[in-house]
Parts: structure tokens; C-alpha cells; sequence
């Protein structure tokens, strides 16, 4: 019934995260009846996506290609991070939630994917050759493991602890637990079960 | 203190045939009849969903949905001693959604354990006479109450378990990705393992005097909890890792609380398997009450019970021991039988007892 053109965009658009069927029909819709010059834009400036903005050759961040063409992130080109310090994440969307936090003062490496044999990820299909490169490259002292706590991501970091053994690094792994700002009497029995277990000690000076 | 928990008003949507229900149950007992066919298992696979979120006969909880629609949905108000909540739980093709007092909890164990109900339904004969996986399936909705961290652990300690399967079939039992998920499979194996024994303690120990009291006198039962894993960590990680030539040739894990069993000896010969038909009955009816009390304390609360055509399952003599258990309870009941003649309850007030007659999927008070 539609023309094949559009029926071409609104499959293209619902293969869009969170976009069902009907949603990317009303994105078409909205395109071919209520705009044809945001329509135009929004192509103009996918098509420019690819050669402007890239993956951080170094870490996997999101990255501006520079004049010279290369791309590196903000964090990568910031000489005021501390090189010596790496923290592993599983996804971008995790470095910029720790980004976020302020409490990051090194860089960042990117895995974009978790240990998974069930999903046919091995070790052969973790970028381990990269991460032993900067890790090489940049003097790490410190690796922190901050891959999520399924067990996948669990699986990953004890899987990175051991590869990274006998390098020299000091290698941890974040903690998980109880949310700042509530009652421990609210907090559910399993985060605070863990929270008991990752429990630290406090030996009046602060870490 | 042990709470009464009361459904006080229930709505059922687009459940299996029930197109809509919306009805107030009394406090005490609830005999809903019809002809087979008619939904009556259906309206206790309600109640039963909008409490613990699952259903005791549907392995596809999307089964539970109604031919043609999106969403399967029961919302109850439920008063809990001296308090009333509304649970609403919502069933999708691809998702399931809870709601405690419009609100979405943290997860959804605290959901699930917040209405305790206990279903006896014709399927429980498989506690008996089928392998441990329904045994197993028993202790876990106890040991849910004891520990509600242990239904997450458990599915963790799957998936691990399932990953370190697909390592040794691919990449031999050398592959260097097993001792991150035997790790992870000893860590949580051991956290699950733990409720479950503790679980399978008080059952066993609550399933001797309920079995005496309903079974012919004499008859001896002995019960045995055999792990299949350990509780530490260094032990469970160690048995993993030499067990990885032998389990990649099984394709099959030999060691872990997937393999934990509960045997159940009459007269010191095991009941699966020589016990006859009666005697099976008396048991899975037993196990039952078993369930019941241990929930019941876990919780504090008298657990909803859910009795899916229970008296055709019985012979007379046992029926009784049903009925007995049944005037005793304190427990809010719903029964569904063909025959409610059967179902006297002296001494109850009308307060306290409802009939109700479901015919093609409508709910009607007689």
C-alpha cells in the first residue's frame, strides 16, 4: 500500500533501539507530511556521521576524527588524566556513565562485548591484543574492572585478572552495594548482601 | 505473630479463557464449580500468578495469555494482617510487569514473596513419581522465602554453568575461559545451595508428622537430602576443575546442586518407584502440607491455598484427611471441584465460606 521507498525507511527505522514497527512508521510519516527539510538534515548529517565521528582508535570511546585523521577521544587527548590508571569497561554507555561521576581521573578501555561462549564470545573474540598494547604503551600501573555484575561481566573481569597477572599491575575490581542517600532498611536483601560481602575496612585513614 | 493474608477483590483479564473476572472472595473458604472445561483451573492459575508471578502448569508463561490478545493481566487487593496492598501483575508476549501499590519494586523476588500461596493441583503426583527436577523445583519456592537472594543466585549459578557446557563442547577442557565461570558457578552454586539445604531441612523435617497423620498407621518413611555440590567455595571450585575431562565427555556437569536429590523411602524401599498409587497420593498430599508449614513460618503468614480438583485424586479415607486439614486451616482457600456437595464446612458462617459457579468463563455467586 505505502510507496516501496517508505516501507524501505520504516524498516530501516524501526531496526532502531526502543523504535517498534508503529513508531517508525509515525517517524516516516512525520518526514514525508510535516517536514521535508528536518528530513533532509537528519540525512545530511547521517551521512556525515561516518566520517566525522568515529571509535577512539585507543580506547573504543566515541571520538571526533581529528584534521590529521585520526580519531581519539576527549579522555585519550586530555593530558591531565593520569595514563598509569585504566579502567576496563564493557560498553561506552558504562564509560560515560562513570565519566559522569567525576571520579575517574585516568582513561579508558573499551571492550564492546563480554566473555560468552554461550553468545560465541571467547577470549579469542576479546580485544586482548589492544589492551596488552596500551597497556604496554602507556606504563599502566593500575587496571580497575569495571564490566557490569551479570556473570558474564563477572566471568570477564576474572578472566582480565588473570591474563593481566604477572604484568606488574595493580588490578581491582569495583565494588557493588548499598545506593547513597537511602535507608539500609529499604535496600533490597540482595545488594545489601552484597554489600556485607565487598564490606572494606576502616582503619581510620581514608583510602 | 503469623499474618492472615485475604485476597478481598480480584480482577482478571484476558487470562487463558477468562475474558474478564472481577469478583470478592470470602476470607475463608471458596468452592468455585463447574463442568470441566469451564476455567476453574484457570481462575486459581490466576490467583496464583498475581501472587508469585508463575504458573504451576504453563512452561510458557505466554501460554497464559488469551488467543489474540497482548497482554494477560490480574490485579488483586490483598490485606495482610493489619494492611492492604493491590498487586498488579501484567503478562506480555515478551515481558512481565509487576506493580506493588503502583509501584514498580526493585525486583522481582520482593514481588513474589510478599503473597505467599501454596497450589496443590493433579500435576504435584511428579513430587513422587517423576525425578528430583520437581523435588528440586519445591525446595527452591521454600528456599525463595529463607533467602529471597537465592532465586537470583540461582539463575546466575544456570547461566554460569551453562557457559562453562558451552566452553567444554567447543573448546575442550582446557580452554582457558572455564575457571572464570567455575568461579562464578562455586561462588553462586554455593549461595543457592546453602538455602536450598536449609530449605530441604525444614521440609523434611515438617514432611514426617504430616505424612503420619494422614498415611495408613504403620507405614515407615524415611527421607534423605543428598547434595550434589558442596558449601565452599575452594571445594566446589576444585571438584569443577577435575571433573572437566569426564563432564566434557557426559557433556553434562557431575557435580552441583543441579544434581541435589531428595529420596523418599516407604518401608525402606524408594517411593517413585514401589510405592503404590495410594500411598504416592498420600505423600505428594503430604509434601504439600510440608510446603505449607514451612512457607507459613518462613514468611509469618498463613499462606493463600489454591486446591485444583483435589478430591478426584483421593480415595475416600484420604479425602477425609483433606477435609480435616481444610477446617483446621487458616488459611484463605479456594477449591475448584465438578462436585461442591463435597465440600461441607460445619460451623461456617456465610462470612466465611463463598460459592461460586463458572460456566464458560463467567464467574457467578450462588
Amino acid at each position: 500500500m505505502l510507496p516501496d521507498r517508505l516501507e524501505r525507511l520504516i524498516e530501516l527505522l524501526s531496526r532502531l533501539p526502543g523504535v517498534g514497527e508503529k513508531t517508525a512508521q509515525r517517524f516516516a510519516m512525520f518526514f514525508v507530511t510535516e517536514s521535508q527539510e528536518y528530513a533532509r538534515e537528519l540525512g545530511l548529517a547521517l551521512q556525515e556521521l561516518g566520517a566525522t565521528v568515529k571509535r577512539c582508535q585507543r580506547c573504543g570511546n566515541i571520538a571526533q576524527v581529528g584534521e590529521d585523521g585520526r580519531a581519539l577521544c576527549p579522555v585519550c587527548l586530555d593530558p591531565r588524566r593520569d595514563g598509569k590508571l585504566l579502567c576496563i569497561v564493557a560498553r561506552v554507555q558504562d564509560l560515560l556513565a562513570i565519566e559522569k561521576s567525576a571520579s575517574m581521573r585516568g582513561r579508558y578501555f573499551v571492550l564492546g562485548r563480554l566473555l560468552s561462549p554461550l553468545d560465541g564470545v571467547g577470549p579469542d573474540e576479546l580485544p586482548l591484543e589492544d589492551l596488552f598494547r596500551i597497556v604496554a604503551e602507556d606504563a599502566v600501573k593500575e587496571v580497575i574492572l569495571a564490566t557490569p555484575p551479570s556473570v558474564d561481566g563477572e566471568a570477564t573481569a576474572l578472566l582480565l585478572a588473570r591474563e593481566l597477572a604477572g604484568k606488574g599491575l595493580q588490578v581491582s575490581r569495583i565494588a557493588s552495594g548499598v545506593p547513597h542517600g537511602g535507608d539500609l532498611e529499604f535496600a533490597d536483601q540482595i545488594t545489601l548482601g552484597r554489600a556485607i560481602d565487598g564490606r572494606r575496612s576502616m582503619d581510620g585513614k581514608r583510602s | 505473630m503469623t499474618a492472615l493474608i485475604r485476597f478481598s477483590n480480584v480482577t482478571v483479564s484476558a487470562f487463558r479463557n477468562l475474558s474478564r473476572i472481577d469478583f470478592e472472595p470470602a476470607p475463608g473458604l471458596n468452592v468455585i464449580s463447574g463442568d470441566n472445561g469451564q476455567g476453574k483451573t484457570s481462575l486459581l492459575e490466576a490467583l496464583y500468578f498475581v501472587a508469585v508471578t508463575r504458573s504451576f502448569r504453563a512452561d510458557k508463561l505466554e501460554s497464559l495469555i488469551q488467543q489474540g490478545q497482548k497482554f494477560a493481566s490480574v490485579r488483586a487487593r490483598v490485606l495482610d494482617g493489619e494492611h492492604g496492598r493491590e498487586q498488579r501483575a501484567t503478562l506480555g508476549h515478551k515481558e512481565r510487569a509487576v506493580l506493588l501499590d503502583g509501584k514498580k519494586p526493585e525486583r522481582l523476588a520482593t514481588y513474589a514473596t510478599r503473597t505467599p500461596a501454596v497450589v496443590f493441583h493433579p500435576g504435584d503426583m511428579e513430587l513422587v513419581n517423576a525425578n528430583a527436577a520437581a523435588r528440586r523445583k519445591l525446595l527452591d519456592r521454600i528456599a525463595l522465602y529463607l533467602d529471597p537472594s537465592s532465586g537470583d543466585a540461582r539463575l546466575s549459578y544456570t547461566r554460569a554453568l551453562k557457559e562453562r557446557k558451552v566452553a567444554l563442547d567447543v573448546r575442550g577442557p582446557s580452554a582457558r575461559e572455564l575457571a572464570p565461570f567455575e568461579q562464578l558457578m562455586a561462588e553462586h552454586g554455593v549461595r543457592f545451595a546453602r538455602a536450598r539445604a536449609e530449605a530441604a531441612t525444614r521440609l523434611l523435617g515438617a514432611l514426617a508428622p504430616a505424612f503420619q497423620r494422614m498415611a495408613q498407621p504403620g507405614l515407615q518413611l524415611v527421607t534423605k537430602y543428598r547434595p550434589g555440590g558442596s558449601l565452599d567455595v575452594a571445594e566446589f571450585v576444585g571438584e569443577l576443575s577435575s571433573r572437566r575431562l569426564r563432564d566434557s565427555r557426559q557433556r553434562a556437569a557431575s557435580y552441583g546442586p543441579q544434581r541435589d536429590e531428595i529420596q523418599l523411602l516407604i518401608d525402606g524401599r524408594s517411593a517413585r518407584h514401589h510405592a503404590s498409587q495410594g500411598q504416592q497420593r498420600i505423600l505428594t498430599l503430604a509434601l504439600k502440607v510440608a510446603e505449607l508449614e514451612c512457607i507459613r513460618d518462613a514468611r509469618r503468614a498463613h499462606p493463600v491455598l489454591l486446591l485444583d480438583d483435589v478430591s478426584s485424586e483421593l480415595d475416600p479415607a484420604r479425602t477425609g484427611a483433606v477435609y480435616d486439614f481444610l477446617r483446621e486451616t487458616q488459611s484463605q482457600v479456594f477449591v475448584t471441584t465438578t462436585r461442591p456437595e463435597l465440600f461441607p464446612t460445619p460451623g461456617a458462617s456465610k462470612l466465611e465460606r463463598a460459592d461460586w459457579q463458572l460456566v464458560s468463563g463467567a464467574l457467578s455467586e450462588l
